[in-house]
């Protein structure tokens, strides 16, 4: 405790001189901080919209992990039905964006009203009915794209050809449910041109889930089946490859802020070679004279790593508000891991950057230390 | 009660201009008494206090104290050495800035056990009349100084304990003080040896040692 009250009370000291390193260090663990949590954000999202569709097994088309274009015959549908692997949906959406400029951005999915489930696991209806009939153009909004788009009951929305009336608006749930517009799948295709849908979800019942991807591969061998463990894992891949160029680019300030607090530190130890060798001419060994100066620097680095921390979380805050009001989608998102990992990245800045002017300070001459 | 014995010590400095500081010297410090090492600037005085406390290394010669030959433990076991059994007051004072007078003291304490004491810092201090001690250095008066730098070397309890000028930066009421604080530590059964240019103030030390180019010319 007596060697911290010590380091401390040196900073205090030089107090202007270890600003400059703290405020370098805040910045750079700010950018950290701001940076990893679009990683953890993404993963967050991935995870909740996953977990927002009911589905366990996707059948795709052959090849491809996630779909973007309907290439699907909407009869592999009914196929799929007919091997009785339990309730089945077809699966068409589109992305949307309303208004100029655009004020509304969401997706259009298509109610498959051939299905006993609801594609969408949080979907409830909040305000007015649910969709009845396959044939009516009437269409259910989520409550943030009603909020943004500014849509009530009764209005009408514009997708592709076609328009519809909004009759309900569904419970705020989950992001995709509150970001959603679902109208008649059979009209959506219309309104596109198509005879084809994205992907066919199974939910089997769970004791089954193994037995029904079997099954699937096997009756299905020129499609690709996909468990949701699947597409998770996938989506963590990508995510995690933009961890790793985000880590990079934060690295770079990181760097920066190790050459500087190098500097930093070499200077003061050059003005405290009296200092160390008094110490050491009072018994201190070479060992508490390095350990003196490394806990010194990654005082100082723990210090910005605390305001860096505080000004990251602030921003991924402020950030993550503005988002879901822009795009309805919150990106950002702090974790115990990015603590962990912008603490420990502190930690070892502050020991790069002063393990050199610490074994130069333990190896001071006590009588050229003391200028005799 | 342990005696403090250099042989022969003979240190040199430069490679190309040779400057001998201390040249063959060889005597025996006692427990309990004060000595003082005289001589003008140049003559070896500080030379010879750091190769007495093992913190330069002799070219030549050995220092033994009891029975342990400094030299032949390492610079880090010379340290430890150092913060077991001696002490060290400088001309300058040499506090920390940046502490307290009271930590200044603890660190003494601290640097041999790892551990503070800040109520025996406090007596020691108010011992040497030093009775506020939550100052920084600068605020108290050069003699003020001095006497917590020796609290600072008396706090480990040390048997040997080397003053380097302590009286170098004050004024003539300051260095009888200085002196008087101690010649009394010596007789605790300490050995103080104190390295001065002031020949009148030497002349209150048990033993005096003169010193010219490095030699030891008379007691």
């Amino acid at each position: 405790m007596f060697l911290l009250k010590v380091v401390f009370l040196s900073i205090k000291h030089h107090l202007l001189r270890f600003l400059l390193a703290i405020i370098g260090l805040a910045i750079s663990i700010t950018s950290l901080v701001y940076l990893m949590s679009f990683g953890e954000g993404a993963r967050s999202l991935i995870q909740k919209n996953v977990r927002a569709f009911n589905l366990q097994i996707l059948v795709l088309p052959p090849g491809q992990a996630l779909s973007a274009q309907p290439i699907l015959p909407r009869q592999l549908a009914d196929s799929v039905r007919a091997l009785g692997v339990g309730k089945v949906y077809a699966v068409l959406r589109l992305p949307y964006t309303g208004g100029f400029p655009p004020k509304a951005v969401g997706v259009v999915f298509g109610k498959d009203f051939s299905s006993s489930m609801h594609f969408l696991a949080d979907y409830s209806i909040g305000k007015g009915r649910d969709l009845t009939d396959s044939t009516r153009r009437e269409a259910v909004v989520g409550s943030v794209m009603a909020r943004t788009a500014g849509w009530k009951i009764g209005d009408t929305v514009f997708i592709g050809t076609g328009k519809y009336v909004i009759v309900g608006i569904a419970k705020a749930g989950s992001p995709i449910v509150d970001n959603a517009i679902i109208v008649p799948l059979n009209l959506l295709m219309e309104d596109m041109g198509t005879e084809r849908i994205l992907a066919v979800a199974v939910a089997p019942p769970p004791e089954r889930s193994e037995e029904v991807v079997k099954l699937l591969k096997k009756s299905f061998p020129n499609y690709s089946v996909q468990t949701s463990e699947d597409l998770m894992r996938l989506a963590r891949s990508f995510v995690a490859i933009g961890d790793a160029i985000r880590f990079g680019l934060s690295s770079i300030a990181l760097f920066v802020t190790a050459v500087f607090l190098f500097a930093i530190m070499a200077i003061t130890v050059q003005e405290r070679r009296w200092e160390f060798s008094v110490l050491r001419a009072l018994g201190a060994t070479r060992w508490f004279i390095f350990r003196l100066v490394v806990v010194q620097a990654v005082a100082v680095s723990l210090i910005g790593w605390a305001f860096g921390v505080l000004l990251g979380w602030g921003l991924v805050e402020v950030s993550g508000k503005v988002m879901v009001r822009v795009f309805g989608l919150d990106l950002l998102e702090m974790s115990a891991g990015i603590l962990l990992l912008s603490l420990s990245v502190a930690i070892v800045v502050g020991f790069v950057g002063s393990v050199l002017p610490a074994v130069s300070a333990m190896r001071i001459n006590v009588r050229e230390g003391l200028g005799r | 009660m342990k005696v403090l014995k250099a042989e022969g010590l003979k240190k040199v400095y430069g490679k190309k201009v040779k400057t001998v500081a201390v040249d063959g010297f060889s005597y025996e410090f006692m427990p309990g008494k004060s000595y003082a090492v005289v001589g003008p600037s140049g003559s070896g005085k500080t030379t010879l206090l750091y190769l007495l406390a093992g913190i330069e290394v002799p070219d030549v010669g050995r220092v033994i104290y009891g029975d342990i030959a400094l030299f032949s433990m390492g610079d880090d076991g010379r340290a430890r050495f150092r913060a077991d059994h001696f002490a060290f007051v400088f001309q300058q004072f040499y506090l920390i800035p940046y502490l307290s007078a009271l930590d200044n003291v603890s660190m003494g304490l601290y640097l041999k056990t790892g551990k503070t004491d800040p109520k025996r810092a406090r007596e020691i201090l108010k011992t040497l009349g030093i009775t506020d001690p939550s100052k920084k250095p600068y605020e108290y008066s050069g003699g003020e100084q001095q006497r917590i730098a020796i609290a600072r070397a008396l706090i480990t309890d040390p048997e040997v304990i080397f003053a380097d000028e302590p009286t170098g930066n004050l004024d003539s009421k300051n260095s009888a003080t200085i002196f008087k604080v101690l010649t009394g530590i010596a007789v605790e059964g300490r050995t103080v040896i104190v390295a001065t240019h002031d020949l009148d103030l030497a002349s209150t030390c048990d033993v005096v040692l003169h010193l010219k180019d490095g030699r030891l010319v008379n007691t």
